[in-house]
C-alpha cells in the first residue's frame, strides 16, 4: 500500500511538473484541440460519404432500382464515382480524368511558380538588376488579388478572332497576332496563372533561405574554381531546397484545391479538375461523391505532407542554415540587367499592376468595357443611382451598405488574425520548446491540415457542424472559429520560424530571474522578434479580408465585404463589384503598408520568416 | 435487475417519441394554422400580426439568390430580414437538418431547384405553402403550390453585326449543327436550371415538338436511332457537343457582344443592360422552330418550424405583390412575377424584354413534377455527356 | 548553507548518453570549473543544476533542498532555485536598455522603484559600465555585454551563480583581464559558482576545484593542482597543462615493491616509488615538460627538433628515438635544430599509468640504469 502510494505521489510529482512548463501545457492543448478540428473534418466526410442521405438514396433508387432508404449504409458512391457502376466514362470523367488534370496542373504550376517566383527570388537577394525595390514591393500582389482576376487578364490579353466568339484581345489589336485555343484555354494557360498567383509563395520562401544563407558558403566554392552553374547547381540549390519542398507543397495543395481559375479559364476549354467537379457533385444530388472527392483532396494533401516531411526530415542539416550574411557580393549581370529589369517589371505590371488599373476602370464605365464613357459616379454619388444596369442607393464610398459589411470583414479579419496570431505564436513556442518530441511533430503537422482541405469543403463541413450546434447557426463566432482554423497554418509556420531564430538563452535569462511566463511572452519573447511575429498576424488577416468561399455558405449577403461583392456579381453591376473589389485591395494594400512603416512586418516574412 | 433497466429505457423512449411526436405535431399544426388563417387577411391584419409576434426579432430567410437582400421590407413594415445565401443543394441539406431536427433555422425559403422542392422538401413535409388568396386569381394554376415567385429566363441571343444579319436562327436544330458551333451557355454541371432545361426537353410533349421541328429543317422524320432513347436526348447531345460552358451570364453577353457577327450565347436578357449595344438579337423574336429560351421558377415557401409564421406569410405576400417585386428587380429585364398582374416597366420593355405568357409560348418552361420522375437517369446521362465533352 | 549535491545524474538525448552516473559535490563558496572537451557534457551538467535541462534519472540537491528527483517526481522550476545564470552569448534582451535589462529581475522580485534604482547603480558601479546605462546591447562591445551580462546576473544576489563559458567570445586580452575580475567578484559576493569552460587554463587559474568530464563521465574532481600534478588517468594527463604532458608508451618489468623497471630511450630506467604495483606489461611513463630538464651532463641524449622561444620560457621539442618530447626551460634559449640535446629526468612527480584502464598506478621518480 505504501509501495502504490509512493507511486502515486511520484505519478502526481511528474505531471505537475510536467504541466508546470507552459510550452508543454500547449502544446497538449493544441494537440487536443488540433487533432479534433482535424478527426471531425475526416470523420465528416467518411460517414457522409457511406451514409445515403435522402437525396443520395433517391438518386440511387431511380438509377438503380434499388431500395435504398436514408441513413442506409451503401457504397454506391464509391461504386458509381470511383469504379464504373454507371457507366465507365462517368467515373473517367468525373473523377479519373479530373484527378489525372488536377495533378498535371498542380505539378505544372508548382514548377512554374518555384521557377519563376525562385530566380526572382535569387534576382533579387544575389544579383545587382535594377529596380529591386518595386519588383519586390509588387511581386506580392497577385497573391493578395483573388486568383481569378488573373484568369480575366489572361483571356483579355490573348482572346482573339480565332477562338470563340471571336472578341479580339490586347495582343491581337496590338500585333495581328491570333494564339490558337488551347492557348487560351485548357491547361496551359491554368497552369501559368496559377503558377504566377503562387509564385509569391515561392519568392518568399526561397528568398528567405538565399537572404539568410551565408555569402560564405557560395563564395568559399567560387575560390575553389567552381562555375556559376556549378555554384547554383551543387551549393545553392541543394541549401534552399527545404523551401523548395515546402513551396511546393504550399503551391501544390493551393492549385489541387483552386476552383475559380479552372473554371474561368479551364472549362470553356473542356478543361476539367478536382476542385470544379466537386463543386458541381457538391451542388449535384451526388452530393456524397463530392464528399469522396473531398476526401481524395485531402489524402493527397496528407501524402504530400507526409513527402514532404520526411524529405526535410532527412536533409535536417540544411534547415539550419541561418545566421545573417554580412557581405554579399551580387552577381553582375552586366548587358543583360536592363533587358532582365524591364522583362521583369513588363510581367509584374501585366501581372500585378494592370488587374488594378482595370477594376479601376470598370468601376468608372457607364457601359461594361466601353472605356469611353466613364463616371466617378459610382464612387462619390451621394443620392440613388438608377441608370442603365445600375440600381444602388448611393456611390460606393457614401453606401451605408457597403461600409457596413466593410467594417464587419474588417472586424472578422482582425479577430481571426488575433486569434491565430496569437495561436501562431503559441504553436511555435510549444513546438519549438519540445522540439524533437514527438507530440510536437504531431501539433506542426495538425496545424498544416487546414490548408489541405479545399475552402469549399471546408465551408460545408462546418455548415453541416453548425446546424447541429445551432447556437452557432448564423453567429459571427461561426465565422471567426471557421477562419481561425482555416488560416492557423500560416501563422503557426510564421510563428514557429520566428521562435526559432530566437536562441532559448534569451529565454532562459528570463526564466532564471523568475519571470512569470506572461511576462516572458511579453516583455521579452514578442518584442524581439516583433516584426516575424506580426506577419503572423498580417497573413490571417489579408487571407481573411479577400476570402469569399469560405464564408458564403455561413452568413448572410450583407455581412461580409466579400459577399456582398459577390451579390452585386451576380447582380451583374461589375460598376460597383469591380469597385469594391479594388476596395479591399486598397485595403489589404493599405494595412500591409502601415504595418510595415511601423512595425517592419509584412506578409512576406509571414510565410518565409 | 436487467428488466427494470430494460423496462426504464421502454418507458424512456416512449415517453420522449411521445413527446418529440407532440410537439412536432402541435408546430406543424401551428404553422398550418396561422397560413390558413393568414391566407384571407388583409395586408394592414397581417402587418399587424406578423409586428406582434415577431417584435424586434429578425425574420430569417434561406435564398439561393441574393437579390430578396432587400432593406425596403424593413423600410415598409419595420420588420427586420436576414437572408443567408446558401446554394440550392444546402439550402435542402439545412432543411433535412432543421427542420428534420426541428431546431429553428429560417422562417421563408427561396430556391429554384424544382426536383429537390418536389421530391425532398414537399415530400418530407419541411415546408408549408402560402398563397395569399388577395393574388390567387392571377397566379397561374400550376405555380400555386409550390409557390412560384418569380420566374427568369434564358434566351439565345446573336451578334448580328450591326444589322448585317437576320434571322440567324429559325429552327433549333440549327443549334446541333457544325455551323453554329461555339454557342456560349453556362454549364448544367455549374447550375440547376440549365440541367432542368434539358431534363424538361425530354418529356413527350417536347419530343413531340421536337420531332416537329426536325422535319421542317431536314424535310423528313426523324427516325430513331439505337444511340438515343429518344429525339430530345439526341438534340441535347449534339447541343453540348457544340457549346462552350464559360461560367457567367455577364461573360457570355460581353463575348457574343465584343465577338465576330454570328457569335451565339445563352443568357438572361437583364444581360442586355449592361452591354447595350444595337448588335444584339434575341432568337426569340425572329421565330425560331422549336424553342428559343428557357423559363426557370424561384419558388417561395415557409419552412414548417417557422418561428414567425405570420411574418413570414407578410414576406411572402409582399414579394408576390408589385411593391415587393420592383424592390427586387426594379427595371430590370429578364425577371417575372409569378403574379400575372404585376406589368413589366417601361424600361424593360425597351431593352426588348416581353411579358411572361409571350416567353412561355416560346420558350421551354420547367416542368418540376416532369423533372422528378425521371431526374437521376437524365441527370446523370447529360452530366456525363457534358463531363465528358472534348 | 547552498552546497549543492549530485547524485546519480544521468542525461540522455535518445540514445545519446550526455552526462552518465554523475555524482558531485559542491560546497558552499567554491568556485568549480566543469572542464572537458566539447561534447563531454558539462554543459548539460550545468543546465541540469540550473533547472533548463531535465535529467533523465538521479537526483539534485541544492542547500537543503532537493530541486530535482526522478525516482520521487520533483522538478523544481529554474526561477526557484534561487540561482543565476551568465550565458555564453550574454542573452541580452535586444530590445531593452543596459538599465532594463538589468532591472528586469528585479522587477519580477516585486522591489520598489528606488531600490531597483539603488541596486542597479551599485550593479553599473561594481562593473564599470556607469555610462552605458542608456545604451541598447547592439551599442556595446563585446565586453561591455559581457559586463552587464555578469551585472544582471549579479542583480538578484543569487546564493549560487553559473557560468556558461561566459569568456569564449572575447578576445584574449579582454578575457585574461575579465578572469581577474571574476575571481574578485567571487571572492567579493561570497557566492557560490558553478562554471563550464574548455579551457584547461582558465580552469586551473579561476577554480578551487575542477571536475573533469569525458564523455559525460567524470573523470576527477579535485583541486586545480592536484588534477595537474595527481591526475587520475590519462586523459587527465593529456587535457590539463600547456605544452602537455610527455607520455611515453612502454612495457615495464616489477622489480621489487618499490621498483619497476623500463626499458627506455635504448637504455634501461628504474621507476620509483614508495610502492607499486604494475596491473599488466603495457604502461604509459608521464612526464611533464617542467621535469626534463636540459643540461650538459644530463643522463639521456637526443636531438633538437625545434624550439619555440615565448620570452619568458622556451619550450624544446627533443626528438629520441622516434619519439617528440616537450621540454620547458625558463629563459629565452635557442637551439639549432638537429643539434645534440642532453637531457634528464628530475623531480618526483613523474607518473606511472596502466595502459589497459588508463589510470594513474604510481607517482615516483626515475633513475637511469647505467
Amino acid at each position: 500500500m505504501k509501495k502504490t502510494n509512493f507511486n502515486a505521489k511520484k505519478t502526481a510529482n511528474l505531471l505537475k511538473s510536467y504541466f508546470s512548463k507552459p510550452s508543454n501545457v500547449l502544446l497538449i492543448f493544441f494537440a487536443v484541440a488540433l487533432l479534433l478540428c482535424t478527426v471531425y473534418p475526416i470523420y465528416a466526410l467518411l460517414s457522409s460519404s457511406v451514409q445515403m442521405d435522402a437525396m443520395d438514396s433517391l438518386m440511387y433508387n431511380q438509377l438503380f432500382g434499388s431500395a435504398l432508404k436514408k441513413g442506409d449504409l451503401s457504397f454506391n458512391n464509391y461504386a458509381m464515382l470511383l469504379f464504373g457502376k454507371y457507366s465507365r466514362a462517368y467515373s473517367v470523367s468525373f473523377f479519373w480524368r479530373p484527378l489525372w488534370n488536377s495533378l498535371r496542373l498542380s505539378v505544372y504550376s508548382s514548377l512554374i511558380a518555384v521557377v519563376f517566383g525562385g530566380s526572382v527570388a535569387w534576382f533579387i537577394t544575389r544579383s545587382n538588376i535594377k529596380c529591386k525595390k518595386f519588383i519586390s514591393a509588387v511581386f506580392v500582389f497577385p497573391y493578395i488579388m483573388p486568383s481569378w482576376t488573373l484568369a480575366l487578364v489572361w483571356k483579355n490579353v490573348f482572346a482573339n478572332s480565332q477562338v470563340g466568339t471571336g472578341v479580339v484581345g490586347m495582343l491581337e489589336s496590338l500585333t495581328g497576332i491570333c494564339v490558337p485555343q488551347w492557348f487560351v484555354y485548357g491547361i496551359f494557360p491554368c497552369s501559368i496563372v496559377m503558377g504566377l498567383h503562387y509564385a509569391p509563395f515561392a519568392y518568399i520562401l526561397i528568398g528567405g533561405i538565399l537572404r539568410n544563407m551565408e555569402a560564405n558558403l557560395e563564395e568559399a566554392a567560387v575560390i575553389l574554381k567552381a562555375s556559376r552553374f556549378k555554384i547554383l547547381r551543387r551549393i545553392t540549390l541543394p541549401i534552399v531546397m527545404p523551401a523548395l519542398f515546402s513551396t511546393v507543397l504550399l503551391v501544390f495543395s493551393s492549385s489541387m484545391a483552386s476552383y475559380a481559375v479552372p473554371l474561368f479559364i479551364g472549362s470553356p476549354g473542356n478543361f476539367y479538375v478536382m476542385s470544379t467537379m466537386l463543386s458541381s457533385l457538391y451542388n449535384s444530388s451526388y452530393s456524397g461523391q463530392a464528399y469522396i472527392m473531398t476526401l481524395v483532396l485531402v489524402l493527397l494533401g496528407v501524402g504530400l505532407l507526409g513527402l514532404n516531411q520526411w524529405f526535410t526530415g532527412r536533409r535536417k542539416s540544411f534547415t539550419t542554415v541561418t545566421g545573417k550574411s554580412g557581405q554579399v557580393s551580387y552577381v553582375k549581370l552586366g548587358k543583360a540587367n536592363w533587358p532582365i529589369t524591364i522583362l521583369m517589371i513588363v510581367v509584374l505590371t501585366m501581372v500585378a499592376i494592370f488587374p488594378i488599373i482595370s477594376f479601376a476602370l470598370e468601376s468608372m464605365c457607364r457601359i461594361q468595357g466601353d472605356y469611353s464613357d466613364l463616371t466617378l459616379n459610382y464612387w462619390f454619388s451621394r443620392t440613388e443611382i438608377n441608370e442603365y444596369n445600375v440600381r444602388v442607393e448611393s456611390g460606393i464610398l457614401f453606401n451605408p451598405t457597403i461600409w457596413k459589411a466593410l467594417w464587419g470583414s474588417i472586424k472578422l479579419s482582425v479577430v481571426v488574425a488575433l486569434i491565430v496570431g496569437t495561436c501562431g505564436i503559441l504553436i511555435g513556442y510549444a513546438v519549438v520548446h519540445n522540439r524533437n518530441s514527438k507530440l510536437a511533430h504531431l501539433v506542426s503537422n495538425l496545424a498544416f491540415f487546414p490548408y489541405l482541405v479545399p475552402s469549399m469543403a471546408f465551408g460545408a463541413i462546418f455548415l453541416a457542424v453548425s446546424s447541429k450546434l445551432t447556437f452557432l447557426r448564423g453567429t459571427f463566432s461561426l465565422l471567426v472559429i471557421v477562419g481561425a482554423i482555416k488560416y492557423l497554418p500560416f501563422a503557426s509556420r510564421s510563428g514557429t520560424n520566428s521562435m526559432m531564430q530566437l536562441s532559448g538563452e534569451i529565454e532562459e535569462a528570463a526564466i532564471i530571474v523568475n519571470t512569470p511566463w506572461i511576462k516572458r511572452m511579453t516583455r521579452v519573447l514578442f518584442p524581439i522578434q516583433k516584426s516575424g511575429f506580426i506577419s503572423g498576424y498580417l497573413l490571417p488577416f489579408v487571407s481573411c479580408m479577400r476570402e469569399l468561399s469560405l464564408f458564403i455558405l455561413l452568413t448572410s449577403s450583407g455581412t461580409l465585404i466579400t459577399t456582398l461583392l459577390s451579390y452585386w456579381d451576380e447582380r451583374g453591376v461589375t460598376q460597383i463589384s469591380n469597385g469594391i473589389n479594388l476596395l479591399i485591395i486598397a485595403i489589404v494594400l493599405l494595412v500591409n503598408f502601415v504595418t510595415n512603416k511601423l512595425t517592419g512586418a509584412s506578409i512576406d516574412k509571414g510565410v518565409g520568416g | 435487475m436487467k428488466k427494470i433497466v430494460t423496462v426504464l429505457l421502454a418507458l424512456l423512449i416512449v415517453f420522449s417519441a411521445t413527446f418529440a411526436l407532440c410537439a412536432c405535431t402541435e408546430k406543424d399544426t401551428q404553422v398550418q394554422a396561422v397560413i390558413k388563417e393568414a391566407q384571407d387577411m388583409t395586408w394592414d391584419e397581417l402587418l399587424a400580426k406578423a409586428r406582434e409576434e415577431i417584435g424586434d426579432n429578425e425574420l430569417s430567410i434561406y435564398g439561393t439568390t441574393s437579390r430578396v437582400n432587400e432593406d425596403s421590407f424593413t423600410a415598409k413594415t419595420g420588420i427586420k430580414v436576414k437572408v443567408s445565401q446558401p446554394n440550392d443543394s444546402q439550402i435542402f441539406e439545412l432543411l433535412k437538418n432543421e427542420v428534420g431536427g426541428n431546431v429553428y433555422g429560417a422562417d421563408v425559403i427561396l430556391t429554384t431547384d424544382s426536383f429537390n422542392m418536389v421530391n425532398n422538401a414537399m415530400g418530407n413535409g419541411w415546408v408549408e405553402n402560402y398563397l395569399p388568396s388577395v393574388y390567387k386569381n392571377n397566379i397561374a394554376e400550376g405555380d400555386r403550390d409550390p409557390l412560384v415567385c418569380f420566374y427568369y429566363n434564358r434566351a439565345f441571343v446573336y451578334n448580328n453585326g450591326n444589322g448585317e444579319i437576320d434571322h440567324y436562327i429559325s429552327n433549333v436544330w440549327q443549334l446541333t449543327e457544325d455551323a453554329y458551333k461555339g454557342c456560349e451557355v453556362k454549364s448544367p454541371l455549374d447550375e440547376k436550371c440549365t440541367m432542368n432545361f434539358l431534363i424538361t426537353l425530354t418529356s413527350p410533349a417536347w419530343q413531340q415538338k421536337l420531332a416537329d421541328a426536325y422535319k421542317k429543317q431536314y424535310n423528313k422524320d426523324y427516325v430513331k436511332n439505337d444511340k438515343y432513347e429518344n429525339i430530345s436526348l439526341e438534340w441535347i447531345d449534339k447541343f453540348i457537343a457544340n457549346c462552350t460552358f464559360v461560367n457567367k451570364d455577364g461573360t457570355i453577353a460581353s463575348d457574343v457582344k465584343n465577338g465576330k457577327a454570328g457569335s451565339l450565347g445563352f443568357f438572361t436578357i437583364s444581360k442586355f443592360r449592361s452591354v447595350k449595344g444595337p448588335d444584339l438579337t434575341i432568337c426569340a423574336h425572329e421565330d425560331v422552330e422549336g424553342f428559343s429560351g428557357m423559363l426557370f421558377p424561384m419558388y417561395i415557401m415557409l419552412t414548417a418550424n417557422a418561428k414567425y409564421p405570420y411574418a413570414a406569410c407578410l414576406y411572402v405576400n409582399y414579394l408576390m405583390g408589385t411593391e415587393g417585386y420592383q424592390a427586387v428587380f426594379g427595371n430590370e429585364a429578364g425577371a417575372y412575377s409569378g403574379n400575372s398582374s404585376i406589368p413589366l416597366t417601361e424600361t424593360a420593355l425597351e431593352d426588348g424584354d416581353k411579358p411572361l405568357n409571350y416567353w412561355q409560348s416560346r420558350f421551354v418552361v420547367e416542368d418540376g413534377q416532369y423533372i422528378s420522375t425521371v431526374y437521376a437517369k437524365y441527370y446523370t446521362m447529360i452530366s456525363e455527356w457534358c463531363a465528358s465533352k472534348k | 548553507m547552498p552546497s549543492i549535491i549530485l547524485e546519480h545524474v544521468t542525461k540522455r538525448f535518445d540514445k545519446f548518453c550526455a552526462v552518465n552516473d554523475l555524482n558531485l559535490e559542491i560546497n558552499d563558496r567554491d568556485f568549480i570549473t566543469l572542464l572537458g572537451p566539447s561534447g563531454c557534457g558539462k554543459t548539460t551538467t550545468l543546465r541540469m543544476i540550473a533547472g533548463l535541462e531535465t535529467p533523465t534519472t538521479g537526483r539534485i540537491t541544492i542547500g537543503d533542498k532537493v530541486v530535482f528527483d526522478s525516482e520521487a517526481g520533483v522538478n523544481i522550476q529554474p526561477a526557484k532555485r534561487d540561482i543565476g545564470f551568465l550565458f555564453q552569448n550574454y542573452a541580452l534582451w535586444p530590445h531593452m536598455t543596459v538599465y532594463q535589462n538589468i532591472a528586469f529581475g528585479l522587477e519580477n522580485l516585486k522591489w520598489k522603484k528606488d531600490k531597483i534604482r539603488e541596486r542597479v547603480v551599485e550593479m553599473l558601479k561594481l562593473l564599470k559600465i556607469e555610462e552605458f546605462e542608456k545604451r541598447y546591447p547592439s551599442e556595446l562591445s563585446g565586453g561591455q555585454q559581457q559586463r552587464v551580462a555578469i551585472a544582471r546576473t549579479l542583480a538578484t544576489a543569487p546564493k549560487v551563480l553559473f557560468m556558461d563559458e561566459p569568456l569564449s567570445n572575447l578576445d584574449a586580452k579582454l578575457r585574461g583581464e575579465m578572469r581577474t575580475e571574476l575571481k574578485r567578484l567571487h571572492a567579493d559576493t561570497d557566492s557560490t559558482v558553478v562554471y563550464v569552460t574548455h579551457d584547461q587554463l582558465e580552469a586551473m587559474t579561476l577554480a578551487t576545484k575542477i571536475c573533469l568530464m569525458n564523455k559525460g563521465v567524470l573523470q576527477q574532481y579535485a583541486s586545480p593542482l592536484t588534477v595537474y600534478n595527481d591526475p587520475a588517468n590519462l586523459f587527465c594527463a593529456d587535457f590539463v597543462g600547456s605544452p602537455t604532458m610527455n607520455l611515453i608508451e612502454t612495457t615495464a618489468t616489477q622489480i621489487d615493491d618499490q621498483t619497476v623497471k623500463l626499458p627506455l630511450f635504448g637504455k634501461t630506467l628504474n621507476f620509483c616509488s614508495n610502492g607499486v604495483k604494475l596491473r599488466g606489461e603495457h604502461v604509459y611513463v608521464g612526464i611533464r615538460p617542467e621535469f626534463l630538464r636540459i643540461s650538459a651532463d644530463g643522463a639521456l641524449e637526443g636531438t633538437a627538433y625545434s624550439t619555440l622561444p615565448a620570452g619568458m620560457e622556451t619550450t624544446v621539442k627533443i626528438s629520441i628515438d622516434g619519439m617528440i618530447l616537450s621540454s620547458i626551460m625558463f629563459g629565452a634559449i635557442d637551439y639549432e635544430t638537429d643539434q645534440t640535446l642532453n637531457f634528464d629526468i628530475v623531480g618526483d612527480n613523474v607518473l606511472l599509468f596502466d595502459a589497459e584502464s588508463t589510470e594513474q598506478i604510481a607517482k615516483g621518480y626515475i633513475t637511469v640504469q647505467e
